[in-house]
């Protein structure tokens, strides 16, 4: 697993130093949010969009526009956030060119807490930050200036929880700010997802003997370690390919008040859950087979995903809970895994009208950002 | 031809000659070719296609190749050097069946499966599978459909294409494509390897099983019966694995090097069949209505090269110990089709994959 997800971050940095190649790449080039007339967008960006997610006011995504620079070790990857009833008016730069997207971004409490990128090889430095969600007044707070070996990081109620590579274990590092990341939970191996909910922490955890992933959980107060919620689920937890940059991680856990949910994101894929008081039984598949189904949210009612189209794409679908019958697609051209996000009234994503280089190069990347009503 | 090649072709003609009284089939075009009696001809071996290769496939009218360095390609056979299309560089998987040819193109985009007609792409390659989560990396096809192995399941779907969700052929199944090994279809089963370490030493250990090609019913284990196995032996070079499966048995090479049969459903509680007793390592085992055949490892060959010579015993003669050595030489692959076996031999030069295909006719039974 080690070397999947040193793959993982090796094939996102090749991509990227190849979307760069030899050319002199303007990083200091500023975003260019152009609003549209036409009703769905809320605005047309040069960027890629890696990352969307979404609060009561603002709509935050990873945009990325050069390439990873190996003389300076920017990643090319910005991160942006605009108001979502006025977004080209509103557009903020919390970070113009060193985002690490391999691990998201979370927001809590009117701040926005990201990892910037201090390496690209095998030891994954990072360094956890934070502004303000209204921007950054001076440089960004360092919560964390320099964490080792952690390859993926999830945002609860009170702190940053991220997974050790070196110590297997998951690590809590509170909003407030703490001398050293503390061990909140037993060991889990090379984790391919990680989720904060409630009291817990839930991580998929590939099997030791083949590909199937099991969901566990542990409460993130440390006073249990993880216990198996559900095994041998047909989840692929990153792309074993890397195809025009896209991230490289799948965000594959979504909750409900009373449920966990997940897709199995195979080509027979399907919606799935267990209750989060047990799985007894095994998990419920809520849908027929579903093409690779990814990007899952989930509300009251309904669940919210992209699949994979032959003809369309990465495409945008709905159906209501508990039984998934699957919409005609909302729209297509989805620009990445996870820019499915959702509010009380709106789905919102990103669409691209790019097509995939052979070369892997998004020359003049550009996506526009969208929405749809429920 | 060098002088090599002429010994060879020659010691085939003294076996064929040897092996005499036979009646050879022979397709209507090598017929225009000879002045033959009735009684039987043979034919000289024919150099099919002259071009480095790493690996072919035959089908009734076509001979496909990888070439070394390059492109899937294929010709009609029996005018290659005309006829050659050229379909795109594969990574890996490439597939013939029917009237496609299929194959995993070159990084970075191996979550794809291109296909082109089999008498070659009008434009770009059609885009006829695409799994964004996973590269399908054994695959096959049978005419109507193309099979593959993802990260979880074996799926197909219709060759016509692949817009909706993959038909389930066998759920939680792996194939494991060591020495090439992919899928065999007979009749209305799909036929594949599961392949695990035996030991330390390099042997593995092989699993047969076997579906329904439309997944109707679960996956059934055919080989090996209990107290047999079937193995490819230690530091054998081989290319396919060391089973096969004709139109009733299912022939195997077990550990000790003998090659044993059961009908195609499997042994149940018969005991199995021991068709060849001698133990010189044996792999690469292919069947056809008059016997077997099978490559074995006796020796070394300058320069530093395994013999791997190909034998042949008919079905009524094989537990005789009546076998023939239908290439002296270092067979590098070969293909059984029609009244011919195409065969390449292990280059002796630092490279090692063959310059040429060739063809000879099949030894009469």
């Amino acid at each position: 697993m080690i070397r999947r997800s040193l793959q993982a971050l090796t094939g996102l940095a090749i991509a990227l130093m190849i979307s760069c190649g030899n050319r002199a790449v303007e990083l200091s080039t500023p975003p260019r949010l152009e609003p549209s007339t036409e009703p769905t967008t809320i605005g047309s960006i040069n960027e890629h969009v890696g990352w969307l997610t979404v609060d009561e006011q603002r709509l935050y995504w990873t945009g990325g526009f050069a390439g990873y620079n190996d003389r300076t070790g920017e990643t090319g990857i910005a991160l942006h956030s605009c108001e979502k009833e006025r977004c080209a008016e509103s557009l903020v730069t919390y970070d113009a060119s060193r985002v690490d997207a391999s691990v998201g971004f979370g927001v809590h409490e009117g701040a926005i807490y990201w990892t910037m990128n201090l390496s690209f090889d095998a030891s994954h430095r990072l360094k956890v930050v934070s502004c303000a969600v209204t921007g950054c007044e001076g440089p960004p707070r360092v919560l964390y200036a320099d964490i080792f070996n952690t390859i993926l990081l999830g945002y609860g109620p009170d702190a940053v929880y991220l997974y050790d590579s070196v110590s297997q274990a998951i690590e809590r590092m509170p909003y407030s700010g703490a001398a050293q990341p503390q061990p909140v939970a037993g060991t889990v191996n090379y984790p391919q997802s990680l989720a904060v909910h409630g009291d817990y922490i839930y991580v998929l955890e590939p099997s030791s003997t083949d590909r199937t992933a099991t969901l566990r959980r542990a409460r993130i107060d440390g006073s249990t370690g993880f216990e198996t919620v559900a095994e041998r689920l047909k989840i692929i937890g990153s792309t074993d390919v890397y195809e025009a940059g896209r991230s490289p991680i799948y965000t594959n856990l979504a909750f409900d008040a009373a449920y966990v949910y997940w897709t199995s994101n195979t080509l027979t894929g399907s919606i799935q859950r267990c209750p989060l008081t047990g799985c007894v039984g095994g998990p419920e598949s809520l849908s027929a087979a579903i093409r690779a189904p990814t990007g899952l949210r989930v509300d009251d009612e309904k669940a919210y995903f992209q699949y994979y189209d032959l003809t369309l794409g990465n495409a945008l679908t709905s159906c209501s809970l508990p039984h998934c019958e699957p919409s005609v697609p909302i729209t297509n051209g989805l620009d990445d895994w996870n820019v499915v996000a959702i509010d009380d009234r709106y789905i919102y994503t990103a669409t691209t009208d790019q097509t995939i280089s052979a070369e892997l190069r998004w020359d003049f990347p550009s996506a526009h950002v969208r929405r749809f009503p429920k | 031809m060098t002088p090599t090649q002429i010994v060879g072709a020659l010691s085939v003609l003294v076996c064929a000659s040897a092996c005499g009284g036979r009646s050879v089939d022979l397709d209507r075009q090598m017929t225009t070719n000879t002045s033959g009696d009735a009684a039987g001809v043979t034919l000289p071996p024919k150099t099919v296609l002259d071009e480095r290769v790493y690996s072919f496939w035959v089908d009734d009218s076509r001979l496909y190749w990888q070439a070394y360095l390059g492109a899937v390609k294929s010709c009609i056979k029996e005018d290659c050097e005309h006829t050659r299309v050229s379909y795109g560089t594969p990574w890996s998987g490439v597939a013939i069946g029917g009237h496609d040819v299929y194959w995993i193109p070159d990084a970075p985009l191996q979550s794809v499966v291109f296909s082109c007609p089999s008498s070659g792409c009008s434009g770009e390659p059609r885009t006829f599978l695409h799994d964004p989560n996973n590269v399908a990396v054994t695959d096959g096809a049978d005419g109507d459909y193309f099979y593959w192995n993802s990260a979880f399941d074996i799926y197909r779907c219709p060759s016509t294409g692949c817009a909706a969700t993959p038909e389930l052929v066998a759920a939680d199944e792996i194939v494991s494509n060591t020495f090439g090994a992919t899928f065999t279809f007979q009749g209305e089963y799909v036929y594949w390897p599961k392949v695990r370490s035996a030991d330390d030493q390099g042997v593995l250990e092989i699993q047969i099983l076997r579906a329904p090609k439309n997944g109707s019913t679960p996956p059934e284990h055919v080989l090996p019966p209990s107290g047999s196995a079937v193995t490819t032996q230690a530091g054998f070079p081989t290319f396919g694995p060391a089973f096969a499966v004709g139109s009733k048995n299912i022939y195997w090479v077990d550990s000790d090097a003998h090659i044993l049969s059961c009908p195609v459903e499997g042994c149940g509680d018969s005991i199995p069949n021991e068709l060849v007793s001698g133990s010189d390592l044996k792999s690469d085992l292919r069947v056809d209505d008059a016997g077997l055949y099978w490559t074995e490892a006796n020796g070394a060959v300058s320069p530093g090269r395994v013999s791997q010579a190909l034998h042949f015993c008919a079905f009524a003669r094989c537990a005789l110990g009546d076998s023939t050595v239908v290439i002296d030489k270092p067979v590098f692959q070969y293909e059984l089709n029609g009244q011919f076996i195409y065969w390449a031999e292990t280059a002796d030069d630092d490279i090692g994959y063959p310059r040429r295909v060739e063809r000879i006719p099949k030894p009469a039974p």
